[in-house]
């Protein structure tokens, strides 16, 4: 069976484009490509993406608003046609702010209420019934996911419609001061989602923490697609049947 | 009316040359050097590269005695930065460099650019930063406060923009740095041993060529096709990188190396202003061309910018350099020929091309948009020659510069007299604790406990039962107040403006799931593919024990490096090489001076007994305000390596395990109350004598740690710091949100001897699953270490009502005080 396309931007600025290729790549067998310009675009970038993932980072240095100077850029063009054709988009810290920025997430993402930049590991709570490609499926845990933020402008502002967007993430204490709590969420459609954590820095047991896999643990059973033996993944699933069973 | 001043000309230089930071005898040696009277250009290039940042004048004669060589060592100082090898064909280049003087000045930017220079210092050797550390010193007042809170943004914001994680360090207050910060940055940088780039200009085979000067004085013009080539065709052009050249930083240089008066805010014009989105693209940049091998040697600008960047690249090479300022990328219009050459603008590269690559580096810097331009050449001259508008503005012998800056034998205070002087040191901090919590908005720091608990702890410390038993629920009481000192509180508040998990291979850092006595990266998936088999990891550790060093900076220093050392070998690391950052006083100061020349030796002596070469460098003199230098601080940044990432053994220990006190049997010779923290706050003094390191036994520690690894028997490790034994009790009680019950053999032990601070051995928790408490004695003894079972850290809740309102109150103190800083 040929992989499916999983493509990967990286703006002037990004800065999490190795941690995510490899957090696709170790888990998932899928035909991993980083996309870096227009040109990469029409040169190496597939046909047709079953997954896109804008990293988090600083595209353009932050400058005018996190995000507004990516969701200009070319590429987003061709990000919104495919998300129209239904690729699974996920757009994490910065990714987000540019999601938003271009349009295809609804609300905004401004300074932290605290006004400072904000790393730590917090816990989010998974909204049930959203059909996404991402939504982790929960039927062997709490439903809670502890992953690591790392942002400035974390702050999601409310969209102007709630029938906009849907909630996926809520974070269990609003260090950030979003609107309703959240962390993450998708469009009406579900194959567009934005969340501040960073899951694929949370995606393996000698880091201590594993709970980025119950993201793509979704993905993959969404999208059919293979796990790689022997990945973080694949003996996460082992060790997390057992516990069910 | 004014009065009118007649000055000769002579004077007139003279005040000229004291601008550029040059002494009257330094004026006079360069005007000897030369055979005639320099130009404007000529006085600040030397004043420039003759300050103490660029020369190492007072320093370098005792920094030839380090110990810098291991086998296991690419490249020692003298570089960018050190390279040790931690993998097969995996480089680890790392360098420690201070920022102080302008994070005082203007603590945003002052500490964003320390990051910055210490980033390229990495990066332009072809290494790709990995991890980010830091060493920070305040002192005491709302100014401190306002710098605390500035200076942390401004590390954290550049650092997370690049995209390397910070990961550990060390932040200490003292009232000793009130007016003298201390900023130290680290980075470190994976780099292929066979791409390993060094600041030069000429290709390792090229032949040397006899250097004959080129007979050019400043004001000559400069004629096309003349005898003298100076920018010939067919040699290695000088291509510029990066950021475009504006007024900031000029005199930076002259600045960093001079002590505070009180017109020091008139400098702040002189700061440089980061833009990490520059660096970050100048990193990817500086990194492709050295991976495309399009370049002979690169160097970034620095202190004082061009001038060093190409004078010390000409020095290392053995041959002259020609630049025309006019073709330097400029953001400013009329920029003056000595304000290019002081420039300090971030984020600026230069580098050396053959003619043939010339163009490929000039697209390359295009298609990232990154400015560039070829503004020199490599030529035979010997000399540093810079034309402004064809005419020669600058023609120094590169020598003159380097080998033959001048190098001060400042004379050392007699050792005995030192000691005798500094037998007791006092606490000298004004600003207590408040007893209750303070209205209003205006922040400060507070480093000296509440006259009333200090006054029940002393009494406590001096009652006749010297036994732990009789004392500990008093004792318990005063902890809160404790844990609200700035030295001894959490550091959230701190590392959580740094991003520490990028790039997913932080294993313990700042703000991570996983916690180890040093922070711990693994080597990067890029550079361990390298490698068959395990994936190692890299134990890092940073900063310095300044109040031991004050007292006697020999074997304080030996002890304080050791301390580090013993941070890396509880993760099950073994410590590799290290990095130093020598800040202090004055170099004129005869005392100072007995400062700088024993602490050396005393880090020297680690470095040689226990096999850790310091393979790079910085100094920082003059961090004094008046005539009161800085407490001797020779900040230390410390490398380990360990086989098997996996291997990496946890910090705290789990709740209700037998924590087992492991240390030398000869404990009371060398570790001290006197020496600790407790009697700095409780008798607001410390005293000596310090104790020479025993490295015997502290082998055969860091030997029983590494075989309780090796067999898989141990859970926890970490090595004791401030505040002896309980102060690390109570910090790793703190972190579990715990508290902690003594076990029945330990009530023997004295308060004294749980409080003292030296070396002080090491807290193990054992595997369940080994059943090895009696393989554990006997390994002690195997090792000659003694042996104590001291208790548990046990849930809140299973603790009596008093005891757990007590640690509430402590876990409360611990989280919250420097919270209200950053707000």
């Amino acid at each position: 069976m040929t992989k499916q396309n999983a493509v990967i931007l990286q703006f002037p600025g990004t800065n999490c484009d190795q941690d995510t290729v490899r957090w696709l790549a170790r888990n998932l067998e899928l035909n991993v490509v980083l996309v870096r310009s227009s040109e990469d675009l029409e040169n190496i970038a597939p046909a047709k993406a079953s997954v896109i993932v804008l990293p988090g980072g600083f595209s353009f240095g932050d400058y005018l608003r996190a995000g507004a100077l990516a969701a200009r850029s070319p590429l987003m063009n061709w990000v919104k046609n495919e998300a129209r054709q239904g690729a699974a988009v996920l757009g994490i810290c910065n990714g987000f702010q540019i999601l938003c920025e271009a349009g295809l997430l609804p609300g905004a993402l401004t300074h932290n209420i605290t006004q400072q930049h904000v790393h730590q590991f917090v816990t989010v709570h998974v909204e049930a019934n959203v059909n996404s490609p991402w939504s982790p499926d929960l039927k062997h845990s709490s439903r809670l996911l502890t992953l690591p933020i790392s942002c400035g402008m974390g702050n999601f502002l409310s969209p102007r419609k709630r029938d906009e967007y849907k909630v996926l993430f809520r974070y269990t204490h609003n260090l950030l001061g979003s609107f309703e709590s959240i962390a993450g969420v998708s469009n009406p459609e579900g194959n567009v989602v934005g969340m501040m954590p960073h899951p694929e820095r949370a995606s393996d047991p000698v880091l201590g923490a594993t709970d980025g896999l119950f993201i793509l643990d979704a993905l993959a059973r969404q999208l059919n697609l293979d796990v790689r033996r022997g990945g973080p993944l694949d003996i996460w699933r082992t060790i997390t049947s057992g516990k069910a069973s | 009316m004014t009065s009118t001043k007649i000055t000769t000309e002579q004077e007139q230089w003279l005040g000229i040359a004291k601008g550029f930071g040059l002494s009257t005898e330094e004026f006079n040696r360069l005007k000897e050097c030369l055979s005639r009277a320099p130009s404007l250009e000529e006085v600040a290039v030397a004043g420039a590269l003759w300050s103490e940042h660029c020369s190492y004048k007072s320093s370098r004669v005792h920094l030839a005695r380090f110990h810098t060589q291991e086998p296991w060592v690419l490249q020692g100082p003298g570089e960018n930065a050190g390279i040790i090898e931690v993998a097969p064909g995996v480089g680890l280049a790392f360098k420690m460099e201070s920022h102080n003087h302008p994070s005082y000045i203007e603590p945003y930017q002052g500490a964003a650019t320390g990051v910055g220079g210490i980033l390229r210092d990495v990066f332009c050797m072809g290494a790709r930063p990995v991890a980010n550390m830091n060493c920070l010193r305040y002192g005491e007042g709302e100014y401190n406060a306002h710098l605390l809170k500035y200076t942390v943004r401004g590390i954290g914001d550049y650092g997370n923009s690049v995209g390397v994680p910070t990961v550990g360090g060390q932040t200490k207050f003292h009232s000793g740095y009130s007016k003298n910060i201390l900023i130290n940055a680290f980075t470190a940088g994976l780099v292929q041993t066979d791409a390993i780039f060094r600041g030069k200009l000429n290709n390792d085979n090229t032949q040397p060529v006899t250097q004959k000067s080129s007979g050019l004085c400043p004001g000559d013009t400069v004629v096309p096709n003349s005898a003298v080539e100076l920018f010939p065709k067919a040699a290695n052009q000088i291509i510029y990188f990066g950021s475009a050249t504006g007024r900031d930083g000029v005199h930076g240089a002259t600045m960093s190396s001079d002590a505070f008066d009180d017109s020091s805010a008139a400098l702040k014009p002189t700061v440089q202003v980061g833009d990490p989105f520059a660096e970050k693209k100048l990193l990817e940049v500086t990194l492709e061309l050295l991976e495309k091998k399009l370049c002979i040697g690169l160097q970034d600008m620095g202190a004082a910018g061009l001038t060093s960047s190409g004078v010390e690249m000409a020095g290392r090479s053995g041959c002259g350099v020609a630049l025309n300022l006019n073709a330097i990328p400029a953001r400013t219009a009329r920029l003056k020929p000595y304000e290019y050459l002081l420039s300090e603008s971030q984020e600026r590269m230069l580098c050396a091309v053959t003619p043939e690559n010339v163009q490929a580096v000039l697209d390359l810097c295009r298609t990232h948009g990154v400015a560039c331009a070829v503004i020199g050449a490599v030529n035979n001259t010997g000399e540093f020659i810079c034309t402004h508008n064809d005419l020669v503005v600058c023609a120094l012998p590169v020598d003159v510069l380097t080998e033959n800056a001048p190098k001060y034998h400042w004379p050392l205070q007699d050792r005995a007299d030192y000691l005798n002087d500094h037998q007791k040191i006092t606490n000298e901090a004004k600003n207590f604790l408040p007893v209750e919590k303070p209205s209003g908005n205006k922040k400060s720091v507070c480093l000296g406990l509440p006259d009333s608990t200090r006054a029940k702890l002393a009494q406590i410390f001096e009652s006749n039962s010297e036994l732990l038993k009789t004392h500990w629920s008093e004792l318990l009481s005063h902890f809160a107040d404790w844990c609200a000192l700035p030295s001894q509180t959490s550091k959230d508040p701190l590392t959580s403006h740094y991003c520490s998990t990028v790039q997913s291979n932080t294993i313990a850092g700042c703000q991570t799931p996983r916690t180890a006595s040093a922070a711990v990266i693994r080597l990067d998936e890029a550079f361990a593919g390298l490698n068959h088999g395990t994936v190692p990891g890299i134990a890092l550790s940073a900063g310095c024990q300044e109040r031991w060093i004050e007292i006697d900076p020999l074997h304080g220093a030996s002890q304080s490096t050791l301390l580090l050392a013993r941070k890396i070998a509880a993760t099950g690391a073994q410590p590799k090489a290290m990095t130093d950052c020598l800040n202090f006083g004055s170099p004129r100061q005869p005392a100072v001076m007995r400062q700088i020349s024993d602490a050396i030796d005393g880090i020297n002596a680690v470095a040689k007994q226990m096999k850790i070469p310091i393979v790079s460098g910085n100094v920082s003199l003059n961090n004094q305000t008046g005539s009161t230098p800085i407490p001797p601080t020779p900040m230390v940044g410390m490398v380990g390596l360990m086989q098997n990432h996996e291997q990496c053994i946890e910090e705290l220990p789990a709740l209700n395990s037998k924590l087992w006190w492991i240390r030398s049997n000869n404990f009371h010779k060398n570790a001290r109350f006197e020496l600790s923290e407790w009697a700095w706050q409780i008798f607001r003094s410390n005293s000596g004598p310090l104790p020479a390191p025993d490295f015997e036994h502290e082998t055969a520690l860091w030997n029983a740690i590494y075989e309780l690894r090796d067999t898989d028997c141990i859970a926890s490790c970490s090595a004791i710091g401030n505040g002896g034994l309980l102060g690390t009790l109570i910090n790793h009680a703190n972190r579990l949100h715990a508290g902690f019950e003594w076990s029945l053999e330990a009530e023997p032990l004295s308060l004294h001897e749980i409080c003292s601070e030296g070396q002080a051995g090491m807290l193990i928790t054992l595997k369940s699953n080994s059943n090895t408490d009696d393989n554990l004695a006997s390994l002690i003894q195997k090792y000659d270490l003694s042996l104590t079972h001291i208790g548990k850290m046990a849930p809140i809740d299973s603790l009596s009502e008093q005891q757990r309102q007590y640690w509430q109150k402590t876990h409360t103190a611990y989280t919250t005080t420097l919270t209200p800083f950053f707000e």
